[in-house]
């Protein structure tokens, strides 16, 4: 492990990848998506101008955009669309106050297509409600089956999420954070686990390192999830398990560092904090295990929420997510790789 | 060659292991002698757990919140008052020990019997601050607890769990030179997955509370936990322990 530690090759493949990521990740434009509709409710049995905005869209471009309103399984047409810009779209839509059945209201999704931006969808989009009659269209709502022109969009680009938008890119970032600290913390367990059977310092300092280490990318773990945190779920600190077991990760190797910093015999130190490490990494694995099961999540993978895999990574977003995570890992490993040898110089010097 | 003959390998174990459990035995009958016969620690550790439930009985009965309190603050704070006490009392048991009398104890027994005492003496007195606790409770806050025999299950499990925990770290702590801050530095974080389960379960054996589904569950998981704490603790100890 040290010589791998003091050999140059990986660090450069960690930079290159991770300069790949930055850019990559920053820089590839994010997919076409819908914004809003204007307005949101709209009386039946009169005629209404809708206006659609989009994000990244290209319904003037395009030049063929079609627009459904869709209720379950059934599409309606729209009487007219007309694009204004590519973002901005009016449509002309009515529903008869006689399909709106006993509630007397009725929710449509909004479907658009047009051969660049693929299929776009946005579900609750708009809600006819009973109103005065404005005019006299009562003619009722007829299903039609929509002619997808082109299903997917043709762009290079990272998938439009309702809440994520373009902070959809920290997936490079803060996910990588946690698969880098539970390497590490992995990676000194084996090696507090070694120490207890071979006694040499250099295992006692991988661990303790490896800690350290593991510290700094769960702090920064902590900190791009708060932040993405705040923009999507609303509030920096939501009730989440998953954020209750990292808190408590990140409290517990802060007592390691306190419980080494207490004690003074170097050889009882080493043995001691290695016992604290294996004890805590158990209880820390059940913890994380046991708790997601009590409660639900947001986070997705937990409580019901469709992993990554499931469809919020799609093969763009693999394309940097992957390199993101390994070069992540490199990096950590750098930085353990520094702080490593720099302990053992201090050994050397001390006990020279 | 005679003596294999007459006794197998697995007897041989089996002795050494009875051997360990009578000198484990003969270490708790002394903690406990040391406790009766300095009485003014048992007294104290009595008193911080009466003082600590006038303290939750005064804080709500000023701001007239006694009667609206809800099965769950209820275990919640019966459950902290142990906590507090029982990592107390498990600290001052280690503390009491004079330095010197480890290496005494490192020639009369092995570390497995010292920690098997250790857990077995802390055991029986967390056990003993959860019943004087939930007398003191009931009969000043009020008590709410329907379902008594389940109520008893979660405080023995309970009592087993923050007894092992904090039975380790204060061994551990002991050798930081008795940092009395450093046990709930390192126990805290790692006592919140029993906390949870045990406010859980004695929310859900009393009156009002919500009936929980996953009773069972739960106490099959802190059962769980604390078969874990005793396999950890009996491996792990011997490192503590070596000088």
């Amino acid at each position: 492990m040290i010589n791998l530690f003091r050999q140059q090759w990986w660090k450069y493949t960690a930079a290159a990848i991770l300069l790949y990521v930055l850019v990559g990740g920053m820089l590839v434009p994010l997919g076409p998506g819908l914004r809003s509709v204007t307005p949101v409710t709209f009386p039946a049995d009169s005629t209404v101008d809708l206006v659609i905005t989009g994000y990244n869209t290209h319904f003037q471009e395009a030049g063929d955009l079609q627009v459904w309103f869709k209720d379950g399984v059934s599409f309606y047409a729209a009487d007219s669309v007309i694009p204004i810009i590519n973002s901005t779209a009016r449509v002309v839509f009515h529903v008869a106050a006689a399909d709106l059945g006993p509630e007397h209201n009725r929710n449509f999704d909004l479907v658009v297509n047009d051969k660049l931006d693929g299929t776009l969808f946005m579900s609750f989009a708009t809600v006819a409600k009973a109103g005065s009659h404005t005019d006299s269209s009562t003619a009722r709502l007829k299903a039609v089956t929509p002619e997808i022109v082109n299903a997917r969009s043709t762009q290079f680009a990272f998938p439009y999420r309702e809440i994520l938008f373009q902070s959809i890119r920290n997936t490079f970032f803060h996910v990588p954070m946690w698969f880098t600290m539970m390497f590490l913390v992995i990676f000194s367990l084996v090696y507090s686990i070694r120490y207890l059977r071979t006694g040499s310092m250099v295992d006692d300092v991988m661990a303790s390192q490896a800690i350290s280490a593991a510290l700094l990318f769960g702090v920064l773990g902590l900190a791009t999830g708060m932040m993405w945190a705040t923009y999507t779920w609303g509030s920096p600190w939501p009730n989440d398990p998953k954020l209750h077991g990292a808190a408590v990760g990140v409290i517990i190797y802060l007592a390691y560092i306190v419980l080494r910093g207490s004690l003074n015999d170097e050889i009882q130190r080493a043995r001691i904090s290695a016992v604290y490490n294996i004890f805590a990494i158990v209880i820390f694995t059940l913890f994380i295990f046991i708790i997601p099961r009590l409660t639900a999540s947001l986070h997705p993978g937990n409580g019901g929420n469709p992993a990554f895999s499931k469809y919020d990574l799609d093969s763009h977003l693999r394309l940097f997510f992957y390199p993101a995570v390994i070069g992540w890992t490199m990096l950590s490993f750098w930085i353990l790789s520094i702080l490593v040898r720099m302990r053992l110089l201090q050994l050397k010097k001390s006990a020279q | 060659m005679g003596l294999h003959k007459t006794f197998p390998t697995y007897r041989i174990q089996t002795v050494i292991f009875a051997l360990m459990l009578q000198a484990a035995f003969t270490l708790f009958r002394k903690d406990l002698l040391i406790e009766f016969r300095n009485r003014y620690a048992l007294g104290g550790i009595v008193l911080y757990v009466l003082s600590s439930v006038l303290v939750i009985y005064f804080s709500l009965n000023y701001n007239d919140s006694i009667r609206d309190m809800s099965p769950v603050i209820w275990s919640i704070f019966f459950w902290l008052i142990i906590l507090f006490s029982s990592i107390n009392a498990i600290a001052n048991g280690f503390f009491r020990e004079p330095p010197g009398r480890s290496y005494y104890y490192y020639y009369i027994a092995s570390p497995q019997a010292v920690i098997a005492s250790k857990l077995l003496y802390n055991f029986v007195f967390t056990v003993f601050l959860i019943l004087l606790a939930f007398i003191v409770f009931a009969v000043v806050v009020g008590d709410p607890v329907q379902h008594l025999p389940l109520f008893l299950t979660t405080a023995l499990l309970g009592g087993t769990g923050y007894s092992f925990l904090f039975t380790l770290m204060g061994a551990i702590a002991s050798r930081a030179g008795n940092n009395a801050t450093l046990i709930a530095v390192l126990g805290f974080p790692i006592i919140i997955p029993i906390l949870i389960f045990v406010t859980r379960l004695s929310a859900a054996c009393m009156a009002g509370g919500a009936a929980d589904p996953d009773t069972m569950k739960n106490l099959l998981l802190l059962a769980a936990f604390n078969v874990m704490e005793l396999l950890l603790a009996y491996i792990l100890f011997p490192y503590i322990w070596r000088e």
